[in-house]
């Protein structure tokens, strides 16, 4: 879609088309930064201020267009420009929130047990990890250079590893009772399979001792 | 004809324009608010967000209907984010109350606490009996100027109390200190008094054999 702020403007005050692809736009930056917003909300159960102000002056901006029709042009392109902005930031929010739950799960199933949720999860190895670690790491350049480092095209990327650490954190979420069970039972077995061992060893302890006492009875014969 | 002539005219607004005329009132509010408070009525920042999601629908809404319910729909978001403002002031101003009695060291001192603020059970029934009408005032009513003034109320019995609390704080402090003092003191006398008649004891005994 090509942006209203950007090549094209419209012919007069009243060209409808251009205003309505405006609006158009206008509403896909808003729904996508609501959705965001939700995300947040859904993954740590907190409002992200800095996000929903934004929209609301994004708002402000848009209610003046309608008012205005000699200004609605510029008005319009402002809460545009607003709302993607918001899109980026409430991008960045929610992707570092679900990072950083993700990682904790991970944390949870260190060594041995991450088998388990690469079993249980088939995504996880070629989906899961590398969405999580770029994610992480993208909090690292955020920390060390502030968003401007991130370039506008790659905001497309960060959705999409951001949906993928949602996907993550949710099948996680759904899985988990299934997940605790297969490592209750692991380590039951575990438990067991040590304590059989042992019995074994003690056990072929004890028949050490009657041959030795079998063969000294014998050879005193 | 007379008749004709007195009878009351109505004039209803359309929507958009009720929209375009109050969104920015309540906007505003929302950064006097702000500014003043230093904090974001988040509440009334999300009522608007939604009035704006419904702006956006009316404005590309595939025909009138649709859109003159849009645009309803966003004024009744308007006429919540209105009085979501107060609200809001409300709920911070008495969870702040609420905050500055409850710390430990107020809980422990509370009869100097109620010395040192002036009118304090005054202050505090005042403070219930509002925050009480606020609670029970009915949903449907609360865009209504009754449901204002009586957050109005309670905002000013709350940001009254509030001042007296932090007025009285340096006074506070200051009976504390000297409460713990006395008893401080009052330990060091217990023990003197203890071992001083032990000794009077001793010299009495000896005194006397």
């Amino acid at each position: 879609m090509t942006r209203c702020d950007a090549s094209e403007e419209p012919k007069d005050e009243k060209d409808k088309t251009w205003f309505r692809r405006c609006w158009r736009e206008y509403d896909e930056s808003f729904g996508e930064a609501e959705a965001s917003v939700k995300l947040c909300e859904q993954l740590s159960g907190a409002t992200n201020i800095d996000v929903i102000d934004l929209l609301r002056q994004s708002g402000r901006l848009a209610t003046g267009a309608i008012k205005a029709s000699a200004e609605s042009r510029e008005l319009l392109q402002r809460a545009s420009a607003l709302a993607r902005d918001a899109v980026k930031m409430a991008s960045i929010q929610a992707s570092q929130i679900a990072a950083h739950r993700a990682s904790q799960i991970r944390g949870i199933y260190g060594g041995q047990d991450e088998l388990i949720l690469r079993e249980l999860m088939p995504k996880y190895s070629d989906e899961y990890v590398p969405a999580v670690d770029y994610l992480l790491d993208l909090g690292r350049r955020i920390q060390e250079n502030g968003t401007c480092c991130i370039a506008d095209d790659e905001y497309r990327l960060i959705r999409d590893k951001l949906h993928s650490a949602v996907d993550f954190v949710r099948e996680y979420e759904i899985k988990a009772q299934e997940i605790d069970n297969r490592l209750r039972a692991e380590r039951h077995e575990l438990r067991n399979n040590t304590w059989g061992a042992l019995l074994w060893a003690f056990a072929g302890l004890l028949l050490g001792f009657a041959l030795d006492w079998l063969f000294s009875c014998i050879t005193s014969m | 004809m007379s008749g004709e002539q007195n009878r009351p005219v109505f004039i209803t607004r359309k929507p958009d324009d009720q929209f375009t005329s109050s969104y920015p009132q309540v906007d505003a509010s929302v950064d006097e608010y702000i500014q003043s408070r230093g904090e974001y009525p988040i509440p009334a920042i999300n009522e608007l967000r939604y009035a704006v999601r419904h702006l956006i629908d009316a404005v590309l809404a595939p025909d009138k209907n649709k859109q003159k319910e849009s645009w309803e729909r966003a004024l009744r978001h308007v006429d919540r984010a209105r009085y979501d403002i107060p609200e809001y002031e409300c709920s911070s101003l008495r969870l702040r109350v609420e905050a500055m009695l409850g710390t430990d060291a107020y809980k422990r001192y509370h009869h100097i606490v109620v010395k040192c603020i002036p009118n304090y059970y005054r202050h505090m029934i005042a403070f219930y009996e509002t925050y009480e009408e606020l609670k029970t005032f009915p949903a449907l009513d609360k865009n209504s100027s009754v449901y204002e003034q009586r957050c109005n109320r309670m905002i000013s019995t709350a940001q009254e109390f509030l001042d007296d609390i932090i007025k009285a704080e340096p006074l506070i402090c200051a009976a504390m200190e000297r409460e713990d003092r006395r008893k401080r003191n009052f330990k060091i006398w217990k023990i003197s008094i203890f071992i001083g008649m032990a000794f009077l004891k001793l010299i009495a005994s000896h005194l006397i054999f």
